[in-house]
């Protein structure tokens, strides 16, 4: 599996760079002045902040007849460390289960049109479900090394294409007086966005982006208790505005 | 240009990423030896004598350090198959076998499992005269630890087995207390990607090579009254194949669902009655959940359920049917039943109702914990309990050795099977 990623991240990677060797004489890249939170690029401001939310189709085999559809909330804050160096930031939130990120991103312009970023995010999520004859807790680690490349379709359109690693570092949960603790490091799955930020009305700008995860587990399934160790589709819809 | 590139490059990217589950992989079952006219039937008696806990000394990749092996079989009219299953704890793994005779050894062929992913493979193994077959055929078979050595290969998918395997005999299955090993739907979960579809007359069938004592079967009435297995509230692609029929099942007469409806394997939708005489006349399973999950008179059920207990009964079955209640509703047409307190139930609600309409057994979901001096009290006052449906690895070991449940429902219960029976 760790080998189809790595394929596939070098197919993208060899028509990416492909794509910018035929740009190579072309003048630097200029500034962008609207706000971005996806969008591999130097921030002009300290910060980029968006707030919206994601939308996941939980599959079938996971939630059976019951079509789980639940919105997180999505508040997203990027900040400039340096020109070539962000720090972010990331809240998903259910209120009964939240997914925290954060991490930081290296950011290379390549050509005019085209720059990319290397990051790499730690996560931690909890859920807390005392309902009914619920009782249970959960919470644990993940972290989500990736790469983007962004490119500037029009002037004030961006597309961003990233893809990402998903690796498991902990979990634990609980049930009642008992609880399971699992701490082992190990590969979970990837993830390819595809992501389009552009002005929307006033200063706002407008995310539309959509997400296909391949993993064995996702947050917001963890109170399902699922076990199965193979990769299973998550499509992900991501809406969202630029303060 | 750039731009076509770019586009192609992202849609592929995602295209990538979109790409359908694999399924299982059929095994390479061909094994010449076992299949040659030599090779005949191997009787009952031996293989019954087999069973205990084996120790792994090779092998321990796939079975880890321990396998708890047992018999069961089905009866198909005429014909009894016996086989050998093999339960281990690293990855939900089981083992299923089945036995011949060749001259004085005993050879063995069967598929592994891991039911957390899809991984799949075949296995030979033979006991020789001196690892304990002459043992075996003896007329009082009593093994020892050491006393039954069996040797041979297992291979991953299609592969021809190579890789070793030596089980050891250590000791007898646990059986210090009775528990019911109960299996989700008749067996497992159709996303589970076992050979046979949820609540089906083959999961039946094979509910016990799969580690269990007992199933849970989902009960709901079509159009015209007729008891049928199905978990959904709709027909949907999840459990049938396509074939432009939507809609809730009650929407359909059973002819309607025995004509034009095929589960994901091809079988039929099965009635209830069909499903219990399974039970009774072809299966060693003695113990049957009916998960009621419609809304009405529960009379249709209840005959079948004193229907077929009489005849469990007639054909020396020592079998338990009972009638589960998961809602309030089911509760109340359960109470309009005439006798209902008399009538074996199984109830999911409080301590109350289960006093109230005295159910034989209470099955709290099992998120709500050990609860053991909850169950403490239900035994005291003569019932048991049962816990549902647990399939977490972690927890079922849990539940299993520091609860007081007198049954566990998973969806692996192989894997509960591999708790009880390595216990000391």
């Amino acid at each position: 599996m760790f080998n189809q990623l790595m394929k596939r991240l070098m197919l993208s990677f060899v028509v990416l760079i492909s794509a910018q060797v035929f740009a190579q004489d072309e003048p630097q890249q200029q500034p962008i002045k609207q706000r971005y939170v996806f969008f591999p690029h130097p921030m002009q401001k300290n910060w980029h902040v968006s707030l919206g939310y994601t939308l996941t189709a939980l599959p079938e085999d996971i939630t059976e007849e019951v079509q789980v559809r639940a919105p997180a909330g999505d508040l997203h804050a990027l900040r400039k460390l340096s020109d070539s160096w962000q720090l972010d930031g990331r809240i998903k939130f259910q209120i009964l289960q939240n997914h925290f990120s954060l991490g930081p991103r290296w950011v290379k312009v390549i050509n005019e049109k085209m720059s990319m970023s290397i990051g790499d995010d730690f996560a931690w999520w909890f859920g807390d479900l005392n309902i009914g004859s619920f009782k249970t807790q959960g919470q644990g680690w993940l972290n989500y090394p990736n790469v983007a490349f962004g490119y500037r379709l029009k002037k004030e359109l961006l597309l961003t294409v990233k893809a990402e690693a998903l690796i498991k570092l902990s979990e634990k949960t609980r049930v009642g007086e008992n609880s399971v603790s699992k701490s082992s490091v190990a590969f979970n799955g990837y993830g390819a966005n595809i992501l389009l930020e552009q002005p929307f009305h006033k200063r706002r700008s407008i995310i539309l982006g959509f997400k296909a995860q391949y993993s064995n587990f996702f947050w917001q399934t963890w109170s399902l208790f699922e076990t199965f160790d193979r990769y299973i589709f998550y499509p992900e819809l991501t809406i969202g505005f630029i303060l | 240009m750039r731009t076509r590139i770019l586009w192609s490059a992202g849609l592929t990217f995602l295209l990538a990423a979109c790409q359908k589950e694999k399924g299982i992989i059929p095994v390479n079952d061909n094994w010449p030896l076992f299949d040659s006219p030599q090779a005949t039937a191997l009787a009952p008696k031996p293989l019954r004598a087999m069973e205990g806990v084996y120790q792994v000394e090779e092998g321990t990749d796939l079975f880890g350090g321990l396998v708890a092996v047992k018999t069961n079989y089905v009866f198909t009219g005429t014909d009894t198959t016996y086989h050998l299953s093999a339960f281990y704890e690293n990855d939900i793994g089981w083992l299923i076998m089945d036995g011949k005779r060749s001259g004085d050894s005993i050879l063995l062929k069967g598929s592994w499992r891991k039911m957390v992913n899809t991984e799949t493979g075949s296995v030979r193994l033979s006991i020789a005269a001196g690892n304990g077959a002459t043992q075996l055929f003896g007329p009082n078979p009593v093994i020892s630890p050491g006393g039954v050595v069996m040797l041979g290969q297992y291979g991953t998918g299609t592969e021809v087995p190579s890789k070793g395997i030596r089980f050891s005999y250590a000791r007898k299955l646990f059986n210090g207390h009775a528990f019911e090993i109960l299996a989700h739907r008749a067996g497992g979960r159709t996303s589970d990607l076992l050979q046979y579809s949820e609540n089906s007359i083959e999961m039946m069938r094979n509910a016990s090579s799969f580690g269990a004592t007992g199933i849970e079967i989902d009960v709901r009435l079509t159009r015209d009254g007729v008891p049928v297995l199905y978990h959904d509230n709709t027909l949907n692609l999840r459990l049938i194949q396509k074939n432009g029929l939507v809609g809730p099942i009650d929407a359909f007469t059973y002819q309607q669902l025995y004509s034009q409806v095929r589960l994901i394997d091809g079988q039929r939708i099965p009635m209830l009655r069909e499903a219990l005489n399974t039970v009774v006349y072809e299966t060693d399973l003695r113990f049957v959940w009916l998960d009621t999950k419609f809304e009405g008179s529960l009379e249709p059920i209840r005959a079948l359920q004193a229907e077929f207990l009489q005849r469990a009964a007639a054909a020396g079955r020592q079998l338990r049917i009972v009638i589960g209640l998961p809602t309030e509703e089911a509760l109340n047409s359960f109470k309009a039943l005439p006798g209902y307190q008399n009538v074996p139930s199984l109830c999911e609600l409080s301590l109350e109702d289960v006093d109230d309409i005295n159910a034989n057994i209470w099955a709290p979901r099992w998120t709500e914990g050990l609860q053991n001096e909850a169950v403490a009290g239900v035994k005291a006052s003569g019932r048991q309990a049962f816990v549902w449906t647990l399939d977490v690895p972690e927890y079922i070991a849990q539940f299993s050795n520091e609860g007081m449940f007198d049954g566990i429902l998973s969806n692996y219960p192989s894997l509960v099977a591999y708790n009880y029976y390595v216990k000391q």
